[in-house]
């Protein structure tokens, strides 16, 4: 309970941050539309010269994109901007006043920056929901359509465990920019089907690195495509992840050496 | 340049040890400053304390709690503040840096109005918490880094160099108010300064580290005692007296005509006094050695 506080207090504090230097919010809503429009400009040039791609129709490649950009608006809103100055804040001994707080030190350290100029990026995202729900061949139930959202959550802690594993590696290794830049470019193998990726690089991506699930779950489960094993193992390794990044964290956090 | 090419293949490390063998016990509401040059191990002391470092040998107790082992329970005991770093919200009024951690401690309503007020009177800043951090002082923002770190009443402060960088009418008001916060809430607070008139002013009690040792533990008296074997006079003429008639006398740190600074055996003063007496002299003070002074002494030897 005192940490949903704590984390709603850090969200209030953001949001009146927001207010202060407003223009980000307009900048950010113009700079996401124009990547989202370049990613569907791909799409629909992949698509008029195949009818689908490892089995997804077009609309259905746009409703993977809208997933994924979703899990990327809300990892851009919550912590990937704390993830990627994470080295800095470890080498520089900000963290210190973080850890003698009564509150969780992993929560506050990735949840300090809430990024709510982001939100204007969600809205885009909106978008292309829309767009992709028009190309669809047959209109998606709204159930399923909630459980796939559903899976986003699931995503977001697998998204999330992942980045701040990678994060916590800076108590070992310092500055970690060319670890973190991997994970990032890594990250974009989930804007596609899974199954593009063909056997041993699918099992990869679907169980070491698990990033091809992180949007193509979401996308199946409101396609209502029969995956009821998946996403068991999906919501498995979120549990395996989260439990291995916590791990991390504590014992990364015990050789934090702090900064004068 | 080769080298650090060459580090990128081989390194040699060497292990220093910050903080080595130190042992004390601090009593409730006792003001003990920590003094020592750059790199003695104060700061990393401080850190041990309040559980940011986690030493790899050793025992700490702190208020009935490891502090290593972050409970939330000693972490609402217990307040840090550092001179160098800021912790309120930069963007923000101070007030809402206040409401942050009003959430984060689960400072009841009362309690939080009551401590506000208090520490708004005592420092003066009820004109200053609806003004974003930004725009503050050095000073001002001190002042209410100290309130923020006090609104919920911790047993124990830790202030790492609380005055660096401020003027002296901002050093004497932070001092002032420490001392009062000290003698009226009970409060234990371990202070690391570089201004010895901080130590002078505040701390009953005095350690003294350097390379990670504790060299010296005790009173300040004690340590005037056991380390200033000299004192200071300082004299001023109403007409000339030359320097080799104040060499004969005491050890000359400065001089000129009008003013002259003495050095003087603590077992000589009658002695020097009553020659100096004998010149033409308007004015004459005797003071201790600077503690800054004695300190230089100490790690000298």
């Amino acid at each position: 309970m005192h940490t949903f506080s704590v984390f709603k207090k850090l969200c209030a504090m953001n949001l009146k941050q927001l207010l202060v230097y407003r223009a980000n919010f307009f900048i950010s809503v113009i700079l996401m539309g124009a990547w989202v429009g370049a990613y569907v400009i791909l799409i629909e040039v992949i698509f008029f010269h195949i009818d689908s791609l490892a089995g997804w129709s077009k609309g259905e490649t746009l409703l993977i994109l809208s997933f994924y950009y979703l899990l990327q608006n809300l990892s851009d809103l919550f912590f990937k901007d704390n993830i990627e100055s994470f080295d800095d804040t470890v080498i520089h001994g900000e963290l210190d006043f973080l850890i003698v707080k009564p509150a969780p030190t992993r929560m506050l350290a990735f949840f300090w920056r809430i990024r709510w100029d982001q939100v204007g990026s969600v809205i885009i995202t909106l978008f292309l929901f829309t767009y992709a729900f028009q190309n669809l061949a047959q209109p998606l139930s709204p159930g399923y359509f909630l459980i796939g959202l559903s899976m986003v959550l699931v995503s977001f802690i697998l998204y999330f465990s992942l980045l701040t594993m990678i994060a916590s590696s800076t108590f070992w290794i310092g500055r970690n920019n060319s670890l973190r830049t991997i994970v990032f470019s890594i990250t974009q193998l989930s804007r596609y089907p899974r199954q593009i990726y063909g056997k041993i690089f699918g099992l990869i991506f679907s169980s070491f690195i698990p990033m091809a699930l992180l949007a193509t779950i979401p996308a199946e489960t409101a396609l209502a495509q029969p995956i009821g094993i998946l996403i068991a193992f999906f919501i498995g390794i979120t549990i395996l992840f989260s439990a291995l990044s916590q791990w991390v964290w504590l014992r990364g956090l015990k050789r934090y050496s702090s900064a004068n | 340049m080769g080298s650090y090419i060459k580090s990128l293949f081989h390194r040699d490390y060497d292990t220093v040890k910050a903080v080595h063998d130190i042992s004390f016990e601090i009593k409730q509401g006792e003001f003990v400053g920590f003094v020592g040059p750059n790199g003695a191990g104060k700061t990393t002391t401080l850190k041990m304390l309040s559980g940011i470092l986690f030493p790899t040998s050793g025992e700490v107790t702190v208020a009935g709690h490891v502090p290593w082992q972050r409970e939330p329970q000693f972490q609402r005991k217990f307040s840090l503040v550092m001179g160098q770093k800021n912790q309120m919200w930069w963007d923000l009024p101070v007030i809402e840096s206040f409401q942050f951690n009003k959430t984060i401690y689960e400072i009841p309503d009362a309690t939080f109005k009551a401590q506000k007020e208090m520490l708004c009177e005592l420092l003066d800043i009820g004109h200053l918490i609806n003004n974003p951090v930004r725009k503050l002082s050095l000073g001002e923002r001190m002042k209410c880094e100290l309130a923020t770190a006090l609104l919920h009443k911790p047993e124990i402060l830790f202030l790492d160099e609380p005055t660096i960088g401020l003027d002296v009418i901002s050093q004497k008001r932070i001092r002032d108010f420490l001392a009062e916060y000290n003698k009226e809430q009970g409060a234990t607070i371990i202070l690391t300064s570089h201004y010895m008139e901080d130590i002078r002013r505040l701390c009953d009690r005095v350690m003294i580290i350097d390379h990670g040792k504790l060299i010296y533990d005790g009173t300040y008296d004690k340590l005037i005692e056991k380390y200033a074997d000299t004192k200071m006079i300082e004299v001023g003429f109403h007409e000339g007296v030359s320097e080799a008639d104040l060499k004969k006398v005491a050890h000359v740190i400065s001089y000129n005509h009008a003013s002259a600074k003495l050095s003087v055996q603590r077992k000589d003063i009658t002695k020097a006094t009553t020659e100096l007496l004998k010149l033409p002299i308007e004015d004459i003070s005797i003071q201790e050695e600077s503690m800054e002074e004695i300190v230089r002494e100490i790690f000298s030897k």
